[in-house]
């Protein structure tokens, strides 16, 4: 049994050796993007970044029936979308605090009402639950060329701003009086956190991914002195989630998005149960 | 209302800060400081006191350009405060920085130099960070998590983020809040010390702060007057500003 499971992820035209690919790729710009994410906290916004996907994905199907234009693929309709969103929320986020939250969940909800509706009126095209809920069964190898973009542009735009992030993620206030165009951050880290919600969607689904995007990062930061510490851990942890979880989904045919969010929920309890218990048994280390 | 950046490049030799007639008043709300004007010496320390909603805070971010003026005119040496930003360290309430974040304290006092100059290399930075947090005592918590430091610890890691850009004028809030006295009188010499070399304008609320050290007493309570420190007495500050105004 093992040895099936290992040779339908490891060696090419196995069944899952594509997702397999997908994730460990995802994966890297899930661990740069999620810590930022969980650093700066922007988990609610990143939340309704991916929900208002199915916005975009409802439309370009929509079209696409009812237009014939092929080259309007859901891809591409999620990928607006997420941007589109991410651009409302920071706009909104940035010029009115205070509507910050309200907004954000309109987004959320009115993006997904959209996406179901637009689904619903497009006759024969693909149930919805596989969007909601991951389907390994829609990545296909193209999949790899825009998971290997976004890759990238994660790699660049983390390690060239990385200082830059850094402060202004930290103290945003004190990073606007060194001078840093911090708003302009703001929105290339939402704009970031939508195009990498996009590439990993298709594995485990619109309403997981941000729990995949989040729980490496947040476990990676129980341990990590530096953000990049954070990076370099929540991608490792990412990429064994995804690989462990596949290959446990597979012969127990059980959904895959839910089977490696599960792992990566119960890893995280149970290393912050590991670090709470190790803060109370021993004396704080923070000193007079 | 809100200034977004700060201009850089810019050879600053004024007064730390010039303040002629300055109001402020939020939108749609109440005027929290009117009439206010005084001026800070170079290499002065001086101690800005008042009650709570009495301006204190608008004033520094008044000074800091996150604010404009509403009425009146606002130099920091000698140039609008959003294009001195760049020469003034600033160090907020260790309690208002981001608490779980993982970052060190050397990456927490090379903050102070991003942005400063963009071509200026960061092995310069690197080594005045050394520098400074040899003087201030915490350089053997360089590695160790900001997170985990201590009240006071935490408030020299910001001092050194504030001094590691080499400014002309330190602006402090509460530097001595929610720190134990023998911290509080640690960082107080630090002060004192500085100001041999720039300009200090420290927010408090503690009475005991002000002692004949400093030049100058900045008493805020919806406007500003000036005392020297020999000047001032519990007394008189009850009979200066009687009750706290409310907070607008």
């Amino acid at each position: 049994m093992l040895r099936e499971v290992l040779r339908e992820l490891f060696v090419p035209g196995g069944v899952l050796f594509v997702p397999f690919l997908v994730g460990c790729m995802g994966s890297v710009a899930f661990g740069i993007v999620g810590s930022y994410v969980t650093a700066r906290r922007l988990t609610s916004c990143a939340v309704a970044i991916s929900h208002s996907v199915l916005a975009g994905i409802g439309l370009a199907v929509f079209l696409r029936y009812h237009l014939q234009w092929p080259w309007c693929t859901p891809l591409l309709g999620a990928f607006l979308a997420a941007i589109v969103a991410a651009l409302i929320i920071g706009r909104v986020t940035l010029r009115a605090r205070h509507l910050g939250d309200s907004v954000t969940s309109s987004v959320m909800v009115i993006g997904m009402a959209v996406g179901l509706i637009l689904l619903k009126k497009t006759p024969g095209y693909f149930e919805p639950m596989g969007i909601l809920f991951g389907d390994t069964l829609l990545v296909s190898a193209r999949d790899l060329w825009v998971i290997g973009c976004i890759d990238l542009l994660a790699v660049f735009c983390g390690t060239v701003f990385y200082r830059r992030l850094l402060a202004v993620c930290f103290d945003e206030e004190y990073a606007r009086l060194r001078g840093l165009r911090t708003d302009a951050y703001y929105l290339l880290l939402l704009v970031m956190t939508a195009l990498t919600v996009v590439a990993m969607m298709q594995i485990v689904g619109i309403i997981m991914v941000i729990a995949l995007l989040t729980l490496p990062s947040l476990t990676a930061l129980l341990f990590a002195r530096k953000l990049w510490h954070c990076m370099v851990v929540s991608t490792l942890l990412c990429m064994a989630f995804v690989t462990v979880g596949l290959g446990v989904s597979f012969p127990t045919d059980l959904p895959s998005g839910p089977v490696i969010v599960m792992l990566a929920g119960t890893v995280f309890l149970l290393c912050s149960g590991a670090v709470h218990l190790h803060r109370t048994l021993r004396p704080s280390e923070t000193e007079g | 209302m809100v200034q977004e950046t700060c201009i850089h490049g810019h050879v600053l030799s004024g007064p730390p800060v010039c303040v002629t007639g300055v109001g402020f008043r939020y939108p749609g709300g109440k005027t929290v400081l009117a009439d206010v004007s005084f001026e800070l010496g170079p290499r002065s320390h001086t101690c800005m006191i008042g009650p709570n909603g009495g301006g204190k805070t608008t004033l520094l971010r008044l000074l800091l350009g996150l604010l404009t003026p509403t009425e009146g005119t606002m130099e920091v040496l000698g140039a609008p405060p959003h294009r001195a930003c760049s020469h003034v360290g600033y160090v907020p309430q260790h309690t208002d920085v981001r608490r779980g974040f993982p970052i060190t304290v050397r990456e927490v006092v090379l903050t102070g130099c991003i942005g400063d100059d963009p071509f200026r290399r960061h092995r310069v930075c690197v080594h005045r960070a050394e520098e400074i947090m040899e003087e201030l005592a915490i350089v053997d918590l360089r590695n160790r998590s900001f997170d985990k430091l201590s009240g006071g610890q935490r408030q020299r890691v910001l001092i050194a983020r504030a001094l590691v850009g080499d400014p002309s004028l330190l602006l402090l809030d509460e530097p001595t809040a929610n720190v134990d006295p023998g911290v509080a009188h640690l960082v107080r010499k630090l002060l004192d010390g500085l100001a041999d070399r720039i300009g200090i304008l420290t927010v408090s609320h503690d009475l005991e702060y002000i002692d004949s050290s400093l030049d100058q007493v900045l008493f805020v309570n919806g406007t500003v007057k000036a005392l020297a420190p020999s000047e001032v007495t519990a007394e008189l500050v009850w009979g200066l500003f009687g009750r706290p105004r409310e907070a607008s």
